[in-house]
Parts: C-alpha cells; structure tokens; sequence
C-alpha cells in the first residue's frame, strides 16, 4: 500500500459546534467589567456557549471557540459589550 | 451457488447478476428501469430464495437507492446496486456524494440515451454525464467482460490505496439483453481472488464520527487533492487487478487499454464497449483491403488511462475517434480527452479524425464503421 497520507471526509465529534471555531472570527467581541451587572443574557444568548464565569461571577468570554457573532454585543442592557476588529488587534 | 465452472448463455443482465451474487453482498438496494430491471429481478429473487445470505433493500427511488448504498458502506458492509439512464440523472446528487465521500462500491449501469425524445436504447449520455463524479467507469464490450469486470472492480475500488466507487457499463439491448457465452467462475474461485471487504473506517456507535461533514477551503483542496491521487494510483492497481484476474482465470481485458489487430497499423480506430467489439471486424476487414488498422479499446474512462493510451495511439498516422456520446456544443468526450492527452504528451504527429456514432440506439455494425473510417481518413 501506498505510504502517502490519505484524506477522507470523516470528521471525529470535538469540543465547540465545529472545532476551535476562533479562526472564523472577524470581530472580537471585549467585556466592559466596569459596566457589567452580571444579569447573563450574553451567556444565555451566546449560541455556542463560549461563556463562563469567574469566581465572582461575571461573564468571561472563551476566545478559542468565540465566532465573533456579536449577539452579546446585541443583547447586552448595559452596552457593557463592545466590538473590535481583528484585523485592529 | 454454482459449484462447478460452467459455460452459459447469458444475457448481460444475467451475467451481471451472477457477478454480484458470487461477489457475497451484504445488502442490495436497486430501483428497476429499463434496461436494467432484470438485473433488480434477478438479485431480489436470488436474496428471497436465499441463494445469497443478503438484504435486498426495495427502495422507492433511485436517489434513495444511492443514499442506501452509502449508508451500506459507510458502516463497512459491501453493496449493490444497478441503474440505467433517467434512473442514474435521479440518482445523480448521491453518485457525486458517494465518490466525493470516498465510499468503495460497485454499480452496474445500462448505458441507455437520455430524455427527450424518449428513448430506451444505447448510447454513453449517461455514464458521461458522470465522469465528473469520483467514480472509477469501466466500459465492458461483450457479456463476459461484465460480468468479469464487476468483480474485478470490488477488489480495484477496496483497495485502500483506491478506495472509491466503480460504475462497470454495459450497453443497453446490445449486451443486457442479448444472450451470449459466459463462463462463470465458482464460489470458490471468486473467494479466493475477491477477500471480503476490510473498510478503512467505518460508522459505529462505539467510534463516533460524522462523515461528509463541512470543510473550509483548505479541507475541501486537501479532500479533492487526495481522491485526485487516489485516481493515479487506481491506474496500477487496475492493470494489476487485470493481470492477476488473466493469469488465475485466462481472461485479458487489457486493463486500461486493449488493442486488438497489428499494433504498427497505419489507422487506429479510438473507441469503447461493443463499438470497439464491432471495429475489431471492421478494423480486419479494412486490412484485408489495404488499409492496415486495428483497434484501441479505452476499457476505463475513470480514471483516464492517457499514459498508456497515448503510448500506443502514437504509433498510428491517423486515428478515427468514434464517441456514443456528445458534449453538446463542443464535441465527443473521447475525442476532448483523447487528443487533450496526446497534446499534453507531446504526441502531435499524428492525424486525428473524430466523429460521432450510435446515439439513441442506432445500430453501429462493422459496415458503418468501415464506410465511417473510408470517409473520415480520405478528407
């Protein structure tokens, strides 16, 4: 058999709705702690669930699987959630 | 099952059938269609009467004959399935998926004119519609090739350095339907040239896995680049499958090419399945009146064997390319892919004279062919 590697269409089940997820990500989105009220609609609202807490309980944001959606952004009451562009950072 | 070999008058379908069921499926999924019902028939009847320890599936469509299929392999089983025409255009979104999925199997195809103006006789419209598609095409000429030719191609498509479907055609009335001498091999002998099926991978829920999923770019250039690889390396693994078959059995297709007459002719005659078995009559007949030709067969369309085909088509002054099949606005496939080889090999001396026979059945005999070649090689 031939020694050279072979790639077939199979993907094995990964942590994040299709792998680290971060690389598709245009815009970032960046907490505000001095805004946040930790009332977690960005960590109910986020469809990846990319949202943890810290140990007193405001949101903390996992930039490995974060896609940039920015629905927290959207959602957020306290406008504690702003943007930046990748291509900025 | 047959224990002793034996010699019988099979029609293609019949042939087919033999193949597939000394091939030890697990399951058969087939929608009948004109020409090729007798091979669904035949099979379904061979599973009730258990003759072949198989699951014939009784789908409601050609598409969902395909998915079947897939679904077969994917979980590492070996399959079946036969189609014809119209019947390969419906299943047509399946065939793509499962050559770009990379899902060993066989299917045997009837090739049959494509609607309108309705038609349910041979020419290549079909199966050229799937050249595109990641499967392997094997073109059989006579009944005993087809029914070698399936079992030839579950061992060429399983192989791991393949490991893509094969579609083996048989024109439509000409072979399906018209009776001829086969000789069939034993269980035993299939058995020991044709190993069960040992799957690179396979779904199961202890190993879960998705199969087809997305791909970003880079994924899908990496996907499309290996099944590319996996074509070249086929070519070999073809022409070893033909020899070993050759040597256990005594039959030589040729592998990829078989040329038949003097190799040093001065016209060669290009062309597939029974057109090719006809200019063998054509192509002695027109030596014997001072024009020396003889015949290259191009066997496997998929993948393309332009290597060894432009080695031997080299050796002619002028050849006669005859398609059963036409890119509408551009010209016969054959013709594109033959001469696209000869030019990117260098081999440009030679005088090509394309043309195109036997579209929606019109009988191609070795007279039509000797007056073809005539006219063609004096304008």
């Amino acid at each position: 058999m031939s020694e050279e590697r072979k790639v077939h269409p199979l993907l094995k089940p990964v942590h994040g709705a299709a792998g680290r997820t971060a690389d598709w990500r245009t815009q970032t989105p960046k907490i505000d702690y001095e805004k946040c009220t930790k009332c977690e609609l960005c960590w109910l609202n986020c469809p990846d669930d990319i949202f943890s807490h810290d140990e007193e309980g405001y949101p903390v944001i996992d930039y490995e699987y974060c896609k940039g959606c920015l629905i927290c952004v959207a959602v957020c009451p306290r406008d504690a959630i702003h943007f930046v562009n990748e291509s900025e950072i | 099952m047959a224990e002793t070999k034996s010699v019988e008058l099979l029609t293609g379908n019949e042939a087919v059938s033999e193949a597939v069921l000394r091939a030890r499926p697990d399951v058969i999924a087939v929608y009948p269609i004109t020409p090729s019902t007798h091979i669904a028939e035949m099979l379904a009847q061979a599973v009730e009467a258990g003759k072949i320890d198989a699951e014939f599936v009784k789908v409601e469509s050609e598409h969902s004959a395909m998915a079947t299929c897939m679904g077969v392999v994917a979980a590492g089983g070996r399959t079946f399935t036969a189609t014809a025409a119209q019947g390969l255009m419906y299943m047509a979104e399946n065939v793509f998926w499962a050559g770009y999925g990379r899902l060993p199997m066989v299917a045997a195809v009837v090739n049959r004119a494509l609607a309108p103006g309705w038609s349910i006789w041979v020419d290549h419209q079909d199966t050229m519609a799937m050249r595109d598609s990641g499967w392997g095409q094997i073109y059989a000429k006579n009944n005993q090739e087809a029914f070698d030719s399936v079992l030839q191609a579950y061992k060429i498509a399983e192989n791991h350095d393949v490991y893509f479907p094969f579609m083996v055609t048989l024109d439509g009335f000409v072979l399906s339907h018209t009776a001829s001498e086969v000789e069939l091999l034993t269980q035993e002998e299939v058995d020991e040239f044709l190993p069960p099926f040992e799957p690179m991978f396979k779904l199961h829920p202890s190993n879960p896995m998705s199969y087809g999923a997305i791909s970003l770019p880079d994924e899908y250039i990496a996907l499309r680049e290996d099944l590319m690889k996996s074509m070249e390396r086929a070519k070999k693994v073809i022409q070893d499958v033909n020899d070993e078959f050759a040597k256990k059995f005594g039959r030589d297709w040729g592998g990829l090419i078989e040329v038949t007459g003097e190799e040093d002719a001065e016209v060669g005659i290009v062309t597939m399945s029974t057109i090719a078995e006809e200019s063998e009559v054509a192509a002695e007949m027109l030596t014997k009146e001072g024009i020396p030709t003889s015949v290259t067969r191009v066997r496997v369309f998929r993948p393309f064997p332009k290597e060894v085909l432009v080695e031997q088509l080299k050796k002619y002054d002028k050849i006669v390319i005859i398609d059963r099949s036409m890119s509408f606005g551009h010209a016969g496939p054959l013709y594109l892919e033959t001469s696209s080889a000869m030019r990117e090999l260098g081999a440009i001396d030679t005088k090509i004279y394309p043309t195109v026979m036997g579209l929606g059945g019109q009988d191609v005999s070795y007279k039509d062919i000797i007056q073809r070649v005539k006219s063609l090689i004096k304008s």
